[in-house]
């Protein structure tokens, strides 16, 4: 069960829920380019952009629930989506050459 | 309330209005070149401004160590992964947009003979 | 190279004095970076480099922040005025690591993106979100970037 710690009862902690908020609805306009994106690139451009916003949303996720052993989980992340971004890559120059 | 409170949560803020614009960038930019720019370069920064919030944040060391090489690691291979798609998808020629003024890169293709590393050979 | 030494020194300080904190790295960057100032090898001072770098990050942050609200203004504007365009840069006779550092730093810039480097290392294509005028943008480039990058590695 997942609870939410306020900030030492401080005013500005529903901010936090509003940039959360935003992170979802940036998450849901990139999954719309992701179904929609007329060509591979721009698939694997939408790909890209999900995968940052997961990130941001694990950096802020931590922050609200005061787990700092999540950042841990965004430096993976990140490693693991730049890796994937260079294969698709080499795999679209690999396929344009007979 | 501290001033490192206010600073985490104005960072938060401004990492998920960045991370808003690069996704409305994606959407309503017409070609994948510019789509691109304002996706990857603008989310960048979006979840650099984010884990630089966590940094400041969190009071243990290790936590804010690992949040500096997230920010540190992004602007490192952002650039690389977004050139890397860019060069991938003109080499298999994805078009520019119809408004796009001047392409110096194709009449530099067509002149001369195309001397880049074999695909084939993976000895990097 | 040096800048490494300079980065191994502070860890080895902060290692040696007492707790490895982000004050006592710092505090050891620039006490190893007068040490090297003062054993480095004639020519042009490292701490004049230092400050080369300094001022090369200085003016990324600044061109940073100015970038991503002309492309945010970009997005949220109309899209009959955007003119993209893919411009060759000429670049002075630089080194493969110049090269790169330069590619990276304009690739993060919002609005410029670099596509190639031409084989014989003298052209840089740029693809620019927005052109008004071609030798402008070209020159901008040049005159930010290019010439900070050189004062700062030699």
């Amino acid at each position: 069960m997942i609870q939410l710690v306020p900030l030492d009862n401080d005013p500005t902690h529903w901010l936090f829920l509003v940039a959360g908020a935003v992170f979802g609805i940036a998450l849901l306009a990139s999954v719309w380019r992701l179904v929609v994106g007329p060509s591979l690139p721009d698939r694997v451009v939408a790909v890209d952009l999900i995968g940052f916003l997961a990130v941001g949303i694990i950096c802020v996720f931590s922050i609200v629930t005061q787990r700092s052993e999540l950042i841990g989980v965004a430096v993976v992340a990140a490693l693991i989506l730049f890796l994937g971004t260079a294969a698709f890559a080499i795999y679209l120059d690999r396929r344009a050459r007979p | 309330m501290t001033i490192i409170n206010i600073l985490t949560v104005f960072l938060v803020l401004l990492g998920a209005l960045f991370s808003l614009i690069a996704a409305i960038g994606l959407i309503r930019m017409p070609d994948l070149y510019t789509r691109m720019q304002s996706a990857t370069k603008a989310g960048t920064l979006g979840v650099a401004c984010t884990a630089a919030a966590a940094a400041l944040h969190f009071k243990d060391t290790i936590a804010s160590m690992d949040a500096i090489i997230v920010v540190v690691f992004f602007f490192l291979t952002a650039p690389v992964a977004s050139h890397l798609i860019a060069r991938a998808s003109y080499t298999s020629g994805h078009r520019l947009w119809s408004q796009t003024i001047r392409d110096d890169y194709a009449e530099s293709r067509t002149s001369g003979p195309d001397d880049r590393p074999d695909p084939e050979d993976l000895s990097l | 190279m040096i800048f490494a030494s300079n980065i191994l020194l502070a860890i080895l300080w902060s290692l040696l004095i007492g707790p490895f904190t982000p004050y006592n790295l710092l505090a050891g960057f620039f006490i190893s970076m007068l040490a090297l100032a003062v054993c480095s090898n004639p020519g042009r001072a490292y701490a004049m480099r230092f400050w080369a770098i300094a001022a090369l990050l200085l003016f990324l942050t600044k061109e940073l922040v100015k970038a991503n609200i002309r492309v945010a203004y970009y997005t949220v504007s109309s899209l009959k005025t955007l003119h993209p365009a893919i411009l060759a840069v000429p670049l002075e006779p630089l080194t493969d690591p110049e090269i790169t550092l330069l590619a990276n730093l304009i690739t993060l810039t919002p609005g410029t993106l670099t596509l190639d480097v031409s084989a014989d290392k003298r052209q840089m294509f740029v693809h620019f979100m927005h052109v008004d005028d071609p030798s402008e943008a070209v020159q901008e480039i040049k005159s930010g970037f290019e010439r900070r990058i050189m004062e700062a590695t030699r």
